[in-house]
């Protein structure tokens, strides 16, 4: 593919890189307006409860004070619930998890709108919370909402019960993984000014402008057209601001409007930490019958996840997370159940993976177990049963092309040296080492449950002196989306990568282009920007026609010039620009694209559940100190299938990027909570992975183009994260040989894992 | 909140003297104060920076000890010497401190003064039997460390007096520190300890063992030592005994088994080692 593209293929550095690297950025913490104020929430002290009566007198005498804004006050609809309509704006009589936002506290200084929020004296009457799976399972009254379950899904496909009978072999097992918290480096933050035309502005760093945009419009019960929402360069995300910002604009937005001046708000990191949504934690049973010959027969699969206070984006997670929840493998039977059920934790909602990383770790896992029992090595197992041209997937849609999983595989053992390794340990017993493979799935884009918003479009604009304004609707969030938007760009217009300016994303340059979310952008925006280009090369190649003297058909277009392919003779794009402009020829042109209609049937989870699949194979090898419990990670080796590579600097990033946020979901990071306050709420106690935590990664790309994909290509940003976690706690079993079924696997736990193992482990 | 930077110790006593002790906190590096005033501690109503005191830096090597100024940072430890090549339980303890910003900021007065059980350099200035110089309105003394940390967050610094160093009387013995963290960097010690030894015919002549985060404050595990150097008793044996010395708490950290375990496993396979002749300098 890349032999013919003269970007597509190359690595570029992120174009936006040096100036965050320099501090030159500026991000919402920067900005300063005339006239500002700050806001900070007003939010719930106690998990579940009616508030009973609101105390401002002590607030009131904050020097700086100058508005709490309470709910009564939203002059549209208290409802921010993206897909369910579950979570008021401002909470009035219920509060559901400590964090849950009453009210806005406006003030002259930051200082003074965090002292007014502390000072609002605030009593409850409490309920007895819910903050497990199993404690809101078994609730009989006294709901969280109307009932303690969130939403559910399922799959239903061939006799899973007869082909249990059939089956030699059945494994079962209970797993269970930890929420995580994004941590991105620059928390939640908004700032919202009204214009005089009416119009209020939101700028803010987010991922999804156009839920902003519907979130704001509707609280202050305006049409969409008197709200712009403009994306600030954003200081990472993964997942954390695609709900989250909905909220922080319309509060923001709400106070700019009522005291009719700029409005700032960013969280403190604690509070970002207590208040915002995180990775469902889930629980899950897995039962898989399978041949000897080590074929899988039938699985069938209970996946329950803590959905937290509000449903935010759980029901999509958790489709997610049921049409993937046997990975990359054929299995001709199965029942799969997925529930997500409300507690009084802060909501989970997206996190790199949505959904994919939890699964990832149960069937990953499994084949692992399979693998012992049959004692048949684990990745012949995976070949056995792994998707391939013309397979079908556990929601019976046949696979038509670009499924390198087979490949991933393959290559990963082949750049780790898979077959030649083997558990060991140090001559004196201290450290034990192992490896361990896991390989995965990812539906592109919004799949069957989104599809309604699974379209996404450019505005390209060619300027008289030959540069090239893109707009794009989905948004740069540190993944690199202006540089491949770039690239894309300059590929499909023939013309020079530095005459491309990419835009922030801003509401009033492009229509609703859905959410920034689902690995979606390369896919949704290169196709988009083929559609544009599509429609601006005809009138670029009349156009030189015309000065090169020759038929528009003889024109050629590339390498920054239009060329006559009989004489050879050349005009450079800045003329043809300039010539354009000269006569009077439309320059600017809009693109989208939407992903193929889904033939999908919720009730047995039938159908096309996404348009195309990424698939990943990493190998992880781990040293475990048998002393303390401590595992070193000592190296990943990981295989991508995500068509053809765009940009292939930017690939490496995001899987080094992915597996290093694995490693510290699989091994570090660790929420606790007391009674719904979260304790682990700063960089001392949430331990993220360090540079000396994070494995060195080798990638290898497994370029299996996707006929609908731009050029081929299809997403990898959450791909990269999904079987990190996985291969990392199948390396630990192979090095302890014992089982392990949950994540996170803290010293603590390890060394308890072998205690239990054999109880002299450790003292050699 | 005032806040003053005196440039000699005369003027501090001046500038704290105006004010009641308990309104007065004085600034070292910060990483410990910082932090705390984010996470919603009351400013305090005079914070004196005492960075510019002359008094209080500087490294002095004499005969027969080494006397390191309160703020000297943990990377000019790292980096002196003198240190290195007496006192390597303290250079190990510089080196799995925080990461280098932290490092270049945060000071050893500091690290004394904020007595934490988890505090890095502390077990090897315990093992070595480090003295503490205090200068106050009323003069100068000196204190053992031992004595000088009286709980968590607790020493017997009067109000206006200032820890001007830390002296440690040269050491004829070997040492070494070890620390457990729930990472690579950037931990708090969920276990420390350094160790002084000393080895003869395959026996310890000498053995003198500080740990930290086990207890209220670090702790000289005496009664293993005692037991391992004055009655022969085995490693294996006399295991068991740190239990004596120790009574570690569970926290969001972790566990008070898990402390006890992991100290012992440690413990247990460094004495070996050093036994074996191995792994020790
Ligand atoms: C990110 C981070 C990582 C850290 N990692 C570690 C680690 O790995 N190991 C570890 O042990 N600690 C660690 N710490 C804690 C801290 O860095 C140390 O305790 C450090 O030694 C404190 O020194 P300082 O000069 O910054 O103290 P400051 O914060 O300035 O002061 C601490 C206390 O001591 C008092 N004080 C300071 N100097 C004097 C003096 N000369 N006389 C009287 N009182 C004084 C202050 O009034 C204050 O009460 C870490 C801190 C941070 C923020």
């Amino acid at each position: 593919m890349t032999s013919t593209t003269q970007y597509i293929g190359k690595p570029f550095k992120n174009v936006d890189a040096e100036d965050k690297l320099t501090g030159a950025t500026k991000y919402i913490t920067d900005m300063r307006f005339d006239n500002m104020a700050w806001a900070y929430p007003i939010f719930s002290t106690v998990p579940f409860g009616a508030v009973r009566q609101i105390d401002l007198k002590a607030a009131r005498s904050v020097p700086g004070y100058i508005d709490v804004i309470l709910a009564e006050r939203i002059p549209g609809e208290n409802q921010v619930g993206v897909i369910v309509e579950d979570q008021p704006l401002l909470a009035g009589k219920t509060v559901r998890f400590i964090g849950d936002v009453i009210g806005i506290a406006v003030a002259e200084t930051a200082a003074a709108a965090h002292r007014i929020a502390k000072l609002v004296e605030i009593t409850y009457t409490e309920y007895e919370p819910y903050f497990s799976i199993a404690e809101s399972e078994s609730a009989t009254s006294q709901f969280i909402h109307e009932t303690n379950i969130a939403c559910s899904h399922r799959i239903l496909k061939g006799d899973p019960a007869a082909a249990f009978r059939k089956s030699d072999l059945i494994v079962e097992a209970e797993f269970s993984t930890g929420s995580q918290e994004h941590f991105y480096l620059e928390p939640q933050g908004c700032v919202a000014f009204p214009e005089k035309d009416g119009q209020i502005v939101v700028m803010g760093s987010l991922q999804c402008p156009y839920y902003v945009q519907k979130a704001v419009a509707r609280a202050l019960g305006r049409p969409l057209d008197g709200v712009r929402v403009i994306q600030a360069p954003t200081g990472g995300a993964f997942g954390g601001k695609e709900d989250v910002p909905s909220e922080l604009g319309a509060r923001v937005a709400l106070a700019a409007s009522l005291i009719n001046r700029p409005v700032k708000m960013i969280y403190k990191r604690s509070d970002d930490i207590q208040i915002t949504s995180k990775r469902h934690a889930f629980s899950m049973r897995y039962k898989v019958g399978v041949m000897r010959d080590g074929t899988l027969q039938a699985a069938e699969i209970t996946l329950q996840s803590n959905a937290g206070a509000y449903a935010t984006l759980s029901s999509v997670v958790s489709y997610r997370s049921t049409m993937q929840s046997m990975g990359p493998y054929v299995v001709p039977n199965i029942r799969v159940n997925s529930t997500a059920y409300y507690t009084n934790l802060p909501p989970a909602g997206a996190f790199r993976g949505f959904g994919s990383p939890q699964v990832a770790f149960g069937h990953e896992r499994m084949m692992d177990l399979i693998a012992d029992r049959l004692d048949m090595d684990p990745v012949r197992l995976r070949l056995k049963n792994v998707l391939k041209v013309d397979a079908k997937t556990i929601t019976g849609q046949q696979l038509s092309a670009s499924v390198g999983a087979e490949e991933t595989i393959r290559q990963a053992c082949r750049i780790s040296s898979w077959e030649t390794n083997q558990a060991t340990g140090s001559t004196d017993g201290r450290y034990r080492y192992g490896q361990g493979i896991a390989a995965s799935i990812y539906g592109n884009c919004l799949g069957a449950a989104g599809w309604h918003m699974d379209g996404a479009g450019v505005n390209i604009s060619i300027q008289r002196d030959g540069t090239v304004k893109v707009a794009f609707g989905l948004a740069e969030m540190g993944q690199g989306a202006l540089t491949v938007v770039a690239q894309m760009t300059a590929e499909a217009l023939g013309i020079d990568h530095r005459r491309v300016v990419v835009l922030l994303t801003d509401t009033n340059s492009v229509p609703d282009s859905g959410p920034s979310v689902a690995s979606r952008n390369v896919v949704m925006t290169g196709n988009a920007i083929r559609d544009a280009a599509s429609k601006l090369l005809p009138i670029l190649k009349a156009a030189a026609a015309e000065l090169l003297g020759c038929g528009a058909d003889d024109v050629t277009i590339g390498s920054d010039l239009a060329t006559d392919s009989k004489t050879g003779t050349e005009v450079g794009f800045a003329e043809l620009a300039d010539y354009l402009y000269r006569g009077n020829q439309p320059t600017e042109m809009r693109g989208w694209w939407h992903v193929p209609q889904l033939d999908f049937d919720p009730d047995t989870g039938q159908g096309e559940a996404y348009f195309t699949y990424s698939y990943a194979t990493h190998v992880a090898r781990v040293q475990v100190d048998t002393l303390t419990g401590q595992v070193q990670v000592r190296g990943v080796w990981a295989a991508h299938d995500a068509g053809t590579v765009i940009n292939p600097a930017g690939l490496e990033g995001q899987v080094e990027g992915g597996v290093a946020q694995a490693t510290g979901w699989a091994l570090t990071e660790n929420i606790l909570v007391d009674r719904g306050q979260i304790i682990t709420s700063n960089l001392s106690t949430y331990l993220l992975p360090t540079a000396l935590d994070a494995p060195p990664v080798e990638t290898v790309a497994v370029e299996d183009p996707d006929p609908r994909g731009p050029w081929g290509a299809k997403g990898v940003g959450e791909p990269a994260f999904i079987p990190a976690a996985p291969a990392i706690a199948n390396a630990i079993s192979n090095a302890l040989g014992v089982e392990v079924y949950e994540l996170p696997l803290t010293p603590p736990k390890v060394l308890q894992l072998l205690e239990e193992q054999e109880p002299t482990a450790g003292m050699p | 909140m005032k806040y003053n930077r005196p440039r000699s110790l005369a003027q501090y006593f001046e500038q704290a003297g105006a004010v009641p002790a308990a309104g007065v906190t004085v600034l070292a590096g910060g990483t410990d104060l910082m932090p705390g005033y984010e996470n919603g501690r009351p400013l305090p109503v005079h914070l004196l920076d005492i960075k510019a005191l002359p008094e209080l830096r500087g490294i002095v090597e004499r005969d027969h000890e080494i006397e390191i100024g309160a703020l000297t940072t943990i990377e000019q430890i790292r980096a002196n010497s003198a240190i290195n090549t007496l006192f390597t339980a303290l250079v190990e303890a510089a080196d799995q401190f925080a990461g280098p910003q932290i490092r270049h900021r945060a000071t050893i007065g500091g690290n004394l003064v904020n007595a934490s059980p988890a505090g890095d350099t502390l077990p090897p200035l315990y093992a070595y039997g480090a003295v503490v110089k205090i200068t106050g309105p009323a003069g100068e003394r000196t204190v053992p460390l031992e004595e000088f940390i009286t709980g968590p967050g607790q020493t017997t610094l009067a109000p206006g007096e200032l820890v001007q160093s830390v002296i440690l009387p040269k050491l004829r013995h070997r040492s070494l520190f070890y620390k457990l963290g729930l990472r690579q960097a950037m931990a708090i010690a969920v276990v420390n300890f350094a160790i002084t030894y000393a080895v003869k015919n395959g026996a310890f002549s000498h053995l003198a063992i500080a740990a930290g985060a086990v207890a209220p404050k670090v702790v000289l595990l005496d009664t293993l030592t005692e037991a391992l150097v004055s009655r022969g008793a085995t490693i294996d044996d006399a295991m068991h005994l740190v239990d004596n010395d120790i009574s570690p708490i569970d926290d969001l950290r972790a566990p008070a088994d898990y402390r006890r375990t992991v100290l012992k496993n440690v413990l247990a396979y460094t004495l070996r080692n050093l036994l074996g002749g191995g792994n020790g300098r």
